[in-house]
Protein backbone atom coordinates (compact mmCIF):
# COMPACT_ATOMS: atom_id res chain seq x y z
CA UNK A 1 0.00 0.00 0.00
CA UNK A 2 1.17 3.80 -0.87
CA UNK A 3 1.81 5.48 2.71
CA UNK A 4 2.61 8.43 0.88
CA UNK A 5 2.17 9.81 -2.87
CA UNK A 6 2.75 12.72 -4.25
CA UNK A 7 0.82 13.36 -7.59
CA UNK A 8 1.74 15.82 -10.11
CA UNK A 9 3.22 18.35 -8.14
CA UNK A 10 4.23 21.72 -8.86
CA UNK A 11 6.01 24.44 -6.69
CA UNK A 12 8.85 26.94 -5.45
CA UNK A 13 9.54 29.96 -4.04
CA UNK A 14 8.05 32.87 -4.72
CA UNK A 15 7.84 33.62 -8.83
CA UNK A 16 10.22 31.05 -9.50
CA UNK A 17 8.62 27.26 -10.30
CA UNK A 18 11.04 24.56 -9.09
CA UNK A 19 9.18 21.31 -9.36
CA UNK A 20 7.37 20.14 -12.41
CA UNK A 21 4.79 17.99 -12.25
CA UNK A 22 6.27 15.41 -9.69
CA UNK A 23 5.22 11.76 -9.06
CA UNK A 24 6.11 9.86 -6.12
CA UNK A 25 4.67 7.10 -4.13
CA UNK A 26 6.45 5.71 -1.26
CA UNK A 27 5.57 2.20 0.22
CA UNK A 28 5.31 0.85 3.31
CA UNK A 29 8.21 -0.54 5.36
CA UNK A 30 10.70 0.43 2.78
CA UNK A 31 13.12 2.81 1.88
CA UNK A 32 12.78 5.11 -1.31
CA UNK A 33 15.74 6.87 -2.59
CA UNK A 34 15.51 10.19 -4.26
CA UNK A 35 18.77 11.26 -6.23
CA UNK A 36 19.90 14.22 -7.98
CA UNK A 37 22.29 16.31 -8.16
CA UNK A 38 22.46 19.79 -6.41
CA UNK A 39 19.84 22.11 -7.06
CA UNK A 40 17.94 19.48 -8.39
CA UNK A 41 14.99 19.97 -6.23
CA UNK A 42 15.16 17.07 -3.49
CA UNK A 43 14.68 18.90 -0.84
CA UNK A 44 11.92 21.52 -2.03
CA UNK A 45 9.92 17.71 -2.30
CA UNK A 46 10.78 16.96 0.98
CA UNK A 47 9.69 20.51 1.97
CA UNK A 48 6.67 20.63 0.06
CA UNK A 49 5.62 17.22 1.83
CA UNK A 50 6.20 18.29 4.91
CA UNK A 51 4.51 21.49 4.43
CA UNK A 52 7.37 24.21 5.09
CA UNK A 53 5.95 25.14 1.51
CA UNK A 54 2.76 24.73 -0.38
CA UNK A 55 2.00 23.09 -2.97
CA UNK A 56 1.02 25.48 -6.34
CA UNK A 57 -0.61 22.62 -8.21
CA UNK A 58 -0.86 18.66 -7.56
CA UNK A 59 -2.04 16.61 -4.47
CA UNK A 60 0.09 15.03 -1.28
CA UNK A 61 -1.89 12.08 -0.25
CA UNK A 62 -0.92 10.27 3.69
CA UNK A 63 -2.31 7.43 4.18
CA UNK A 64 -5.14 7.61 1.23
CA UNK A 65 -6.02 11.13 2.29
CA UNK A 66 -5.01 14.91 1.17
CA UNK A 67 -3.11 16.40 3.41
CA UNK A 68 -1.84 19.05 0.92
CA UNK A 69 -3.40 22.04 3.65
CA UNK A 70 -2.30 21.14 6.36
CA UNK A 71 0.70 22.84 8.35
CA UNK A 72 3.64 21.50 8.87
CA UNK A 73 3.21 20.42 13.17
CA UNK A 74 -0.03 18.58 12.22
CA UNK A 75 1.71 16.78 9.69
CA UNK A 76 4.35 16.08 12.56
CA UNK A 77 1.54 15.21 14.47
CA UNK A 78 0.38 12.93 11.77
CA UNK A 79 3.84 10.81 11.82
CA UNK A 80 5.44 12.67 9.00
CA UNK A 81 8.74 13.46 10.42
CA UNK A 82 12.02 14.58 8.84
CA UNK A 83 15.53 15.11 9.66
CA UNK A 84 16.38 18.43 7.74
CA UNK A 85 19.69 19.14 5.61
CA UNK A 86 22.02 20.77 7.28
CA UNK A 87 20.52 19.06 10.94
CA UNK A 88 18.84 22.25 12.37
CA UNK A 89 19.79 21.63 16.18
CA UNK A 90 18.86 24.00 18.51
CA UNK A 91 22.56 24.98 18.87
CA UNK A 92 21.42 26.46 22.90
CA UNK A 93 19.35 23.14 24.17
CA UNK A 94 20.92 20.06 25.47
CA UNK A 95 20.98 16.46 23.81
CA UNK A 96 18.43 15.23 26.28
CA UNK A 97 16.15 18.58 25.29
CA UNK A 98 16.66 17.86 22.05
CA UNK A 99 15.17 14.00 22.83
CA UNK A 100 12.35 15.44 24.26
CA UNK A 101 11.03 18.60 22.12
CA UNK A 102 11.33 15.18 19.32
CA UNK A 103 8.53 14.07 21.11
CA UNK A 104 6.48 17.38 21.24
CA UNK A 105 3.82 15.58 19.55
CA UNK A 106 0.71 13.69 21.64
CA UNK A 107 1.05 10.23 19.53
CA UNK A 108 5.06 10.52 19.99
CA UNK A 109 4.63 11.67 23.81
CA UNK A 110 2.59 7.86 24.17
CA UNK A 111 5.56 6.30 23.34
CA UNK A 112 8.78 7.83 24.68
CA UNK A 113 10.13 5.51 27.24
CA UNK A 114 10.03 2.75 23.94
CA UNK A 115 11.48 5.21 21.74
CA UNK A 116 13.93 6.65 24.10
CA UNK A 117 15.94 3.49 25.21
CA UNK A 118 15.71 2.25 21.07
CA UNK A 119 17.58 5.73 20.66
CA UNK A 120 20.33 5.11 23.40
CA UNK A 121 20.67 1.77 21.82
CA UNK A 122 21.27 2.83 18.17
CA UNK A 123 23.40 5.86 19.56
CA UNK A 124 24.82 5.19 23.64
CA UNK A 125 26.94 8.84 23.05
CA UNK A 126 23.90 10.52 23.19
CA UNK A 127 22.97 8.99 26.92
CA UNK A 128 26.43 10.10 28.00
CA UNK A 129 26.21 13.28 26.49
CA UNK A 130 22.60 14.36 27.67
CA UNK A 131 23.26 17.14 29.24
CA UNK A 132 25.65 18.63 26.38
CA UNK A 133 24.57 21.66 24.74
CA UNK A 134 23.96 20.26 20.81
CA UNK A 135 26.12 23.89 19.54
CA UNK A 136 29.23 22.05 21.01
CA UNK A 137 29.03 18.54 19.45
CA UNK A 138 30.87 17.47 16.73
CA UNK A 139 29.55 16.96 13.40
CA UNK A 140 29.00 13.30 13.64
CA UNK A 141 27.34 13.61 16.63
CA UNK A 142 25.09 16.19 15.50
CA UNK A 143 24.25 14.30 12.93
CA UNK A 144 23.29 11.50 15.39
CA UNK A 145 20.99 13.66 17.56
CA UNK A 146 19.57 14.88 14.72
CA UNK A 147 18.29 11.19 13.66
CA UNK A 148 17.50 11.06 17.16
CA UNK A 149 15.17 13.44 17.45
CA UNK A 150 13.46 12.40 14.50
CA UNK A 151 13.13 8.94 15.80
CA UNK A 152 11.87 10.30 19.20
CA UNK A 153 8.72 11.49 17.07
CA UNK A 154 7.54 8.15 16.36
CA UNK A 155 7.67 8.20 12.39
CA UNK A 156 5.42 6.75 10.43
CA UNK A 157 7.38 8.50 7.58
CA UNK A 158 10.95 9.63 8.09
CA UNK A 159 12.02 11.57 5.53
CA UNK A 160 15.94 12.04 5.58
CA UNK A 161 17.57 15.03 3.65
CA UNK A 162 21.82 14.17 2.70
CA UNK A 163 22.19 12.48 6.40
CA UNK A 164 25.89 12.38 5.23
CA UNK A 165 26.42 15.03 4.08
CA UNK A 166 30.01 17.10 5.21
CA UNK A 167 30.76 13.62 7.54
CA UNK A 168 34.01 11.72 8.29
CA UNK A 169 34.06 8.73 5.88
CA UNK A 170 33.48 6.31 9.49
CA UNK A 171 30.72 8.54 10.30
CA UNK A 172 29.07 7.73 6.85
CA UNK A 173 28.94 4.06 7.04
CA UNK A 174 27.30 4.61 11.05
CA UNK A 175 24.50 6.01 9.67
CA UNK A 176 24.48 3.66 6.56
CA UNK A 177 24.12 1.54 9.08
CA UNK A 178 21.57 3.30 11.35
CA UNK A 179 19.29 3.46 8.03
CA UNK A 180 19.39 -0.12 7.90
CA UNK A 181 18.32 -0.78 11.59
CA UNK A 182 15.42 1.97 11.26
CA UNK A 183 14.32 -0.32 8.10
CA UNK A 184 14.13 -3.38 10.40
CA UNK A 185 12.52 -1.48 13.08
CA UNK A 186 9.83 -1.23 9.68
CA UNK A 187 10.06 2.51 9.43
CA UNK A 188 9.06 3.56 6.43
CA UNK A 189 12.24 5.76 4.97
CA UNK A 190 12.45 8.26 2.07
CA UNK A 191 15.55 9.00 1.91
CA UNK A 192 17.72 12.17 -0.09
CA UNK A 193 21.19 11.10 -0.84
CA UNK A 194 24.39 12.53 -2.90
CA UNK A 195 26.24 9.54 -1.47
CA UNK A 196 24.73 7.12 -4.89
CA UNK A 197 26.65 3.74 -3.60
CA UNK A 198 25.34 3.47 -0.37
CA UNK A 199 22.05 5.20 -1.56
CA UNK A 200 21.32 2.15 -3.80
CA UNK A 201 22.66 -0.61 -1.95
CA UNK A 202 20.03 0.33 1.34
CA UNK A 203 16.93 1.65 -1.16
CA UNK A 204 14.70 -0.64 -2.40
CA UNK A 205 13.35 1.33 -5.08
CA UNK A 206 14.66 4.52 -6.00
CA UNK A 207 13.79 8.02 -7.98
CA UNK A 208 16.38 9.96 -10.29
CA UNK A 209 15.07 14.02 -10.36
CA UNK A 210 16.70 16.52 -12.77
CA UNK A 211 15.94 20.01 -13.08
CA UNK A 212 12.65 19.58 -10.92
CA UNK A 213 11.28 16.72 -12.84
CA UNK A 214 11.58 12.89 -12.05
CA UNK A 215 13.57 11.39 -14.64
CA UNK A 216 13.76 7.57 -14.25
CA UNK A 217 12.43 5.29 -11.32
CA UNK A 218 12.47 1.88 -10.14
CA UNK A 219 13.81 -0.97 -8.47
CA UNK A 220 16.87 -0.01 -6.98
CA UNK A 221 18.66 -2.92 -9.04
CA UNK A 222 17.52 -2.10 -11.73
CA UNK A 223 17.98 1.56 -11.33
CA UNK A 224 21.97 0.81 -10.67
CA UNK A 225 21.79 -0.92 -13.92
CA UNK A 226 20.89 1.80 -16.01
CA UNK A 227 23.24 4.14 -18.36
CA UNK A 228 21.92 7.08 -17.06
CA UNK A 229 22.99 6.25 -13.58
CA UNK A 230 26.49 4.56 -14.54
CA UNK A 231 27.08 7.79 -16.85
CA UNK A 232 26.03 10.70 -14.99
CA UNK A 233 26.11 9.23 -11.30
CA UNK A 234 28.51 6.64 -10.78
CA UNK A 235 30.89 7.60 -13.72
CA UNK A 236 31.56 4.32 -15.47
CA UNK B 1 31.57 63.75 51.61
CA UNK B 2 34.43 61.83 50.11
CA UNK B 3 34.63 60.91 46.69
CA UNK B 4 34.86 57.36 48.05
CA UNK B 5 31.62 57.42 49.76
CA UNK B 6 30.30 59.18 47.01
CA UNK B 7 31.23 56.41 45.10
CA UNK B 8 30.19 53.52 47.41
CA UNK B 9 26.60 55.28 47.54
CA UNK B 10 26.30 55.38 43.93
CA UNK B 11 27.55 52.11 43.53
CA UNK B 12 25.02 50.64 45.83
CA UNK B 13 22.17 52.65 43.83
CA UNK B 14 23.30 51.85 40.28
CA UNK B 15 23.45 47.96 41.69
CA UNK B 16 19.88 48.40 42.96
CA UNK B 17 18.46 50.29 39.61
CA UNK B 18 20.23 48.27 37.80
CA UNK B 19 18.13 45.10 38.88
CA UNK B 20 14.87 46.93 37.96
CA UNK B 21 16.82 47.66 34.47
CA UNK B 22 17.39 43.58 34.69
CA UNK B 23 13.47 43.07 35.01
CA UNK B 24 12.44 45.70 32.33
CA UNK B 25 14.65 44.40 29.52
CA UNK B 26 13.69 40.58 30.17
CA UNK B 27 9.98 41.05 28.33
CA UNK B 28 11.83 42.32 25.52
CA UNK B 29 14.47 40.05 24.92
CA UNK B 30 11.91 37.15 24.57
CA UNK B 31 10.15 39.38 21.75
CA UNK B 32 12.74 40.09 20.24
CA UNK B 33 14.47 36.88 20.24
CA UNK B 34 11.51 34.54 19.60
CA UNK B 35 9.31 37.00 16.93
CA UNK B 36 12.38 39.06 15.47
CA UNK B 37 10.11 41.69 16.24
CA UNK B 38 11.36 44.57 17.51
CA UNK B 39 8.76 46.06 20.07
CA UNK B 40 9.05 50.21 19.74
CA UNK B 41 6.37 50.34 22.05
CA UNK B 42 8.36 48.61 24.77
CA UNK B 43 8.81 51.71 26.79
CA UNK B 44 4.58 52.33 26.61
CA UNK B 45 4.20 48.59 27.52
CA UNK B 46 6.23 49.56 31.03
CA UNK B 47 4.55 52.59 31.66
CA UNK B 48 1.49 50.60 31.54
CA UNK B 49 1.75 48.49 34.28
CA UNK B 50 3.35 51.59 36.40
CA UNK B 51 0.02 53.46 35.70
CA UNK B 52 -2.34 50.46 36.55
CA UNK B 53 -0.38 50.24 39.63
CA UNK B 54 -0.77 53.72 40.29
CA UNK B 55 -4.24 54.33 39.53
CA UNK B 56 -5.58 51.08 41.38
CA UNK B 57 -3.20 52.72 44.38
CA UNK B 58 -4.75 56.08 44.27
CA UNK B 59 -8.03 56.14 43.07
CA UNK B 60 -9.14 52.51 44.52
CA UNK B 61 -6.47 52.39 47.82
CA UNK B 62 -5.41 48.90 46.04
CA UNK B 63 -2.08 47.49 48.08
CA UNK B 64 0.50 47.71 45.23
CA UNK B 65 1.45 44.31 46.46
CA UNK B 66 -1.77 43.05 45.02
CA UNK B 67 -1.95 45.67 41.74
CA UNK B 68 1.07 44.89 40.62
CA UNK B 69 -0.56 41.15 39.52
CA UNK B 70 -3.39 43.49 37.91
CA UNK B 71 -0.26 44.95 36.24
CA UNK B 72 0.45 42.01 34.38
CA UNK B 73 -3.05 41.29 33.57
CA UNK B 74 -3.12 43.95 32.11
CA UNK B 75 0.47 43.48 30.06
CA UNK B 76 -0.64 40.15 29.24
CA UNK B 77 -4.13 41.51 27.67
CA UNK B 78 -1.97 44.42 25.63
CA UNK B 79 0.08 41.61 24.23
CA UNK B 80 -2.61 39.68 23.40
CA UNK B 81 -4.49 42.86 21.52
CA UNK B 82 -0.95 43.99 20.00
CA UNK B 83 -0.38 40.35 18.88
CA UNK B 84 -3.84 39.84 17.20
CA UNK B 85 -4.53 43.60 15.68
CA UNK B 86 -0.86 43.96 14.72
CA UNK B 87 1.12 40.89 14.17
CA UNK B 88 -0.84 37.84 13.39
CA UNK B 89 -1.34 39.03 9.99
CA UNK B 90 2.40 39.41 9.11
CA UNK B 91 4.07 36.90 11.57
CA UNK B 92 1.43 34.44 11.31
CA UNK B 93 1.49 34.05 7.36
CA UNK B 94 5.04 33.88 6.84
CA UNK B 95 6.52 31.41 5.01
CA UNK B 96 8.84 29.72 7.47
CA UNK B 97 11.51 28.76 5.07
CA UNK B 98 11.48 32.23 3.31
CA UNK B 99 10.96 34.07 6.48
CA UNK B 100 11.95 37.76 6.56
CA UNK B 101 11.82 39.97 9.41
CA UNK B 102 9.16 42.38 7.92
CA UNK B 103 10.10 45.82 7.82
CA UNK B 104 5.45 46.03 8.48
CA UNK B 105 5.96 45.06 12.32
CA UNK B 106 8.24 47.39 13.20
CA UNK B 107 5.67 50.20 11.51
CA UNK B 108 2.84 49.12 13.51
CA UNK B 109 4.86 48.67 16.97
CA UNK B 110 5.68 52.64 15.95
CA UNK B 111 2.10 53.17 15.81
CA UNK B 112 0.86 51.15 18.86
CA UNK B 113 3.89 53.24 20.56
CA UNK B 114 2.52 56.76 19.56
CA UNK B 115 -1.10 56.00 20.20
CA UNK B 116 -0.37 54.77 23.70
CA UNK B 117 1.95 57.62 24.37
CA UNK B 118 -0.97 59.89 23.50
CA UNK B 119 -3.28 58.40 25.52
CA UNK B 120 -1.31 58.31 28.75
CA UNK B 121 -0.26 62.18 28.15
CA UNK B 122 -4.03 63.30 27.55
CA UNK B 123 -5.12 61.16 30.97
CA UNK B 124 -2.16 62.60 33.32
CA UNK B 125 -1.76 66.08 31.57
CA UNK B 126 2.03 64.56 31.43
CA UNK B 127 2.27 65.30 35.18
CA UNK B 128 4.05 63.01 37.44
CA UNK B 129 1.42 59.88 38.57
CA UNK B 130 2.47 57.16 40.78
CA UNK B 131 1.96 55.40 44.26
CA UNK B 132 4.47 58.16 45.91
CA UNK B 133 5.60 57.58 49.19
CA UNK B 134 3.82 54.02 49.65
CA UNK B 135 5.83 51.81 51.58
CA UNK B 136 5.96 47.59 52.33
CA UNK B 137 7.44 48.94 56.08
CA UNK B 138 7.01 51.25 58.81
CA UNK B 139 10.06 52.38 57.74
CA UNK B 140 10.72 54.11 54.60
CA UNK B 141 14.62 54.14 54.58
CA UNK B 142 17.53 51.66 56.25
CA UNK B 143 20.36 53.26 57.23
CA UNK B 144 23.67 51.08 56.21
CA UNK B 145 26.15 53.58 57.45
CA UNK B 146 26.85 55.31 54.78
CA UNK B 147 23.88 55.96 53.42
CA UNK B 148 20.34 54.91 53.63
CA UNK B 149 18.51 53.74 51.37
CA UNK B 150 14.72 53.37 50.16
CA UNK B 151 12.68 50.51 51.35
CA UNK B 152 10.92 50.87 48.37
CA UNK B 153 14.28 50.23 46.24
CA UNK B 154 15.12 47.10 48.43
CA UNK B 155 11.29 46.07 47.51
CA UNK B 156 12.24 46.47 43.96
CA UNK B 157 15.11 45.11 43.61
CA UNK B 158 14.59 41.81 45.13
CA UNK B 159 10.98 41.56 43.43
CA UNK B 160 12.59 41.84 40.02
CA UNK B 161 15.08 39.07 41.27
CA UNK B 162 12.28 36.54 42.12
CA UNK B 163 9.78 37.53 38.93
CA UNK B 164 12.98 36.83 36.69
CA UNK B 165 13.99 34.08 38.35
CA UNK B 166 10.46 32.22 38.02
CA UNK B 167 10.19 33.39 33.88
CA UNK B 168 13.67 32.03 33.75
CA UNK B 169 12.24 28.64 35.23
CA UNK B 170 9.70 28.77 33.31
CA UNK B 171 11.34 29.34 29.59
CA UNK B 172 14.05 26.72 31.18
CA UNK B 173 12.40 24.19 32.70
CA UNK B 174 8.45 23.70 31.24
CA UNK B 175 7.49 22.07 28.03
CA UNK B 176 6.37 25.23 26.66
CA UNK B 177 9.44 27.24 27.76
CA UNK B 178 11.62 24.71 25.95
CA UNK B 179 9.29 25.43 22.89
CA UNK B 180 9.75 28.88 22.82
CA UNK B 181 13.37 27.84 22.68
CA UNK B 182 13.04 25.79 20.26
CA UNK B 183 11.46 28.04 18.02
CA UNK B 184 13.42 31.30 18.88
CA UNK B 185 16.74 29.25 17.93
CA UNK B 186 14.94 27.62 14.89
CA UNK B 187 11.41 27.51 14.18
CA UNK B 188 11.31 25.56 11.27
CA UNK B 189 12.89 22.32 13.13
CA UNK B 190 10.47 23.57 15.80
CA UNK B 191 7.47 23.02 13.24
CA UNK B 192 8.86 19.57 12.26
CA UNK B 193 8.81 18.05 15.55
CA UNK B 194 5.57 19.15 15.94
CA UNK B 195 5.36 22.92 17.45
CA UNK B 196 2.87 25.17 16.56
CA UNK B 197 4.86 28.17 15.68
CA UNK B 198 2.49 30.47 15.41
CA UNK B 199 0.89 29.94 18.79
CA UNK B 200 4.22 29.70 20.42
CA UNK B 201 4.64 33.52 18.75
CA UNK B 202 1.56 34.65 19.90
CA UNK B 203 1.99 33.16 23.57
CA UNK B 204 5.97 34.82 23.61
CA UNK B 205 3.75 38.26 22.89
CA UNK B 206 1.67 37.82 25.32
CA UNK B 207 4.21 36.58 27.68
CA UNK B 208 6.47 39.33 26.90
CA UNK B 209 4.49 42.01 27.27
CA UNK B 210 2.88 41.12 30.37
CA UNK B 211 6.27 40.60 32.00
CA UNK B 212 7.26 44.83 31.10
CA UNK B 213 3.98 46.01 32.03
CA UNK B 214 5.13 44.01 35.16
CA UNK B 215 8.26 45.20 35.19
CA UNK B 216 6.31 48.86 34.69
CA UNK B 217 5.40 48.16 38.64
CA UNK B 218 8.66 47.60 39.87
CA UNK B 219 9.56 50.94 37.46
CA UNK B 220 7.25 53.31 39.53
CA UNK B 221 7.96 51.33 43.15
CA UNK B 222 11.42 52.48 42.00
CA UNK B 223 11.12 56.15 41.00
CA UNK B 224 7.81 56.88 42.80
CA UNK B 225 6.53 59.03 39.83
CA UNK B 226 6.40 58.46 35.98
CA UNK B 227 5.62 61.01 33.20
CA UNK B 228 5.20 59.04 30.03
CA UNK B 229 8.64 60.74 28.95
CA UNK B 230 10.43 58.48 30.94
CA UNK B 231 10.09 56.05 28.24
CA UNK B 232 12.07 57.62 26.37
CA UNK B 233 15.00 56.95 29.04
CA UNK B 234 13.78 53.44 30.00
CA UNK B 235 13.19 51.72 26.13
CA UNK B 236 16.77 52.92 25.07
CA UNK B 237 18.59 51.45 27.54
CA UNK B 238 16.63 48.06 27.31
CA UNK B 239 17.60 47.86 24.01
CA UNK B 240 20.97 48.55 25.18
CA UNK B 241 21.27 46.23 27.85
CA UNK B 242 19.16 43.57 25.72
CA UNK B 243 22.13 43.87 23.25
CA UNK B 244 25.01 43.51 25.95
CA UNK B 245 23.31 40.08 27.64
CA UNK B 246 22.35 38.57 24.10
CA UNK B 247 19.47 38.24 22.74
CA UNK B 248 16.72 36.39 24.08
CA UNK B 249 18.63 35.52 26.82
CA UNK B 250 16.74 35.95 30.14
CA UNK B 251 19.95 35.48 33.03
CA UNK B 252 22.32 37.67 30.37
CA UNK B 253 19.83 40.52 30.32
CA UNK B 254 19.18 40.66 34.26
CA UNK B 255 22.89 40.65 34.78
CA UNK B 256 23.50 43.20 31.66
CA UNK B 257 21.10 45.36 33.57
CA UNK B 258 22.97 45.51 36.61
CA UNK B 259 26.38 46.08 34.48
CA UNK B 260 24.51 49.34 33.02
CA UNK B 261 22.64 50.28 36.47
CA UNK B 262 26.23 50.09 38.21
CA UNK B 263 28.03 51.55 35.22
CA UNK B 264 25.56 54.64 35.12
CA UNK B 265 26.46 54.90 38.94
CA UNK B 266 30.24 55.04 38.82
CA UNK B 267 30.38 57.38 35.92
CA UNK B 268 27.90 59.51 37.65
CA UNK B 269 30.65 60.03 39.99
CA UNK B 270 33.57 59.92 37.72
CA UNK B 271 31.87 62.78 35.42
CA UNK B 272 30.90 64.91 39.03
CA UNK B 273 33.90 65.29 39.57
CA UNK B 274 35.51 65.58 36.36
CA UNK B 275 33.33 67.69 34.93
CA UNK B 276 30.14 68.94 36.81
CA UNK B 277 27.41 67.30 38.95
CA UNK B 278 24.64 69.06 36.86
CA UNK B 279 26.16 67.11 33.58
CA UNK B 280 26.58 64.13 35.23
CA UNK B 281 23.21 62.42 34.71
CA UNK B 282 23.13 62.70 31.26
CA UNK B 283 26.66 61.81 30.57
CA UNK B 284 26.57 58.89 32.94
CA UNK B 285 23.30 57.86 30.86
CA UNK B 286 25.65 58.10 27.49
CA UNK B 287 27.75 55.43 28.56
CA UNK B 288 25.53 53.18 28.92
CA UNK B 289 25.13 54.15 25.05
CA UNK B 290 28.54 53.59 24.36
CA UNK B 291 28.86 50.00 26.03
CA UNK B 292 26.26 49.57 23.32
CA UNK B 293 28.76 50.66 20.60
CA UNK B 294 31.32 48.47 22.57
CA UNK B 295 29.03 45.26 22.42
CA UNK B 296 28.60 45.90 18.70
CA UNK B 297 31.93 46.00 17.86
CA UNK B 298 33.65 43.55 19.96
CA UNK B 299 31.17 40.66 20.71
CA UNK B 300 27.65 41.24 18.52
CA UNK B 301 26.21 38.28 19.94
CA UNK B 302 26.26 39.81 23.43
CA UNK B 303 27.87 37.95 26.69
CA UNK B 304 25.38 35.11 26.73
CA UNK B 305 24.51 34.92 23.35
CA UNK B 306 24.93 32.21 20.66
CA UNK B 307 27.32 32.80 18.40
CA UNK B 308 25.82 32.27 15.12
N1 LIG C 1 14.57 29.09 0.38
C1 LIG C 1 14.70 29.21 -0.94
N2 LIG C 1 14.35 30.34 -1.56
C2 LIG C 1 14.46 30.49 -2.90
N3 LIG C 1 14.94 29.53 -3.72
C3 LIG C 1 15.33 28.36 -3.18
C4 LIG C 1 15.24 28.14 -1.76
N4 LIG C 1 15.68 26.89 -1.51
C5 LIG C 1 16.04 26.37 -2.70
N5 LIG C 1 15.84 27.24 -3.71
C6 LIG C 1 16.11 26.98 -5.14
O1 LIG C 1 15.35 25.88 -5.56
C7 LIG C 1 16.10 25.04 -6.42
C8 LIG C 1 16.09 23.63 -5.90
O2 LIG C 1 16.74 23.61 -4.64
P1 LIG C 1 16.73 22.38 -3.67
O3 LIG C 1 17.28 22.87 -2.39
O4 LIG C 1 15.42 21.73 -3.66
O5 LIG C 1 17.78 21.42 -4.37
P2 LIG C 1 18.44 20.08 -3.85
O6 LIG C 1 18.17 19.05 -4.88
O7 LIG C 1 18.03 19.79 -2.47
O8 LIG C 1 20.00 20.45 -3.90
P3 LIG C 1 21.20 20.10 -2.90
O9 LIG C 1 21.68 18.76 -3.28
O10 LIG C 1 22.20 21.16 -3.18
O11 LIG C 1 20.66 20.17 -1.52
C9 LIG C 1 17.48 25.65 -6.52
O12 LIG C 1 17.56 26.37 -7.72
C10 LIG C 1 17.54 26.60 -5.35
O13 LIG C 1 18.34 27.72 -5.67
MG1 LIG D 1 18.99 19.78 -0.68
Amino acid sequence: MALLEVKDLDTGYGESQVLWGVNLRVDEGGVTLLLGSNGAGKTTTLRAITGLIKPWRGEIRFMDRDISTKPTHERAGEGIIMVPEGRRLWPDMTVYEHLEMGAYTERARNRFEDNLDFVYQLFPVLRERRDQLAGTMSGGEQQMLAIARAIMGDPKILLMDEPSLGLAPSIVIQVFNTISQLKERGITILLVEQNVHMGLSVADYAYIIENGRIVLEGPSDEVSQTDLIKKSYLGI
Amino acid sequence: MTILTDLLINLTSGFLWGTVLGAVSVGLTLIWGVMKVVNLAHGESILLGAYVVSALYLFLNVDPLLAMFVALVSGLLLGFAIYWLGLHKIIGHVDVVTLRIEMSTLLEMFAISIILYNIYSFLTRSEPFGIGIWHLTPISYINLGYMSIQVNHLTAAALSLVATFIIYQFISKTPTGKAIRAVMQDSQAAALVGINPVRIKMLTTVISIGFTAFSGFLVVLYESAVVPSISYKYAPLAFTIVVLGGLGSIIGSYIAGIIIGVTYGVSKVIFSVLVSKNASDPLALTMAFIILVLTLLLKPEGLFGVKR
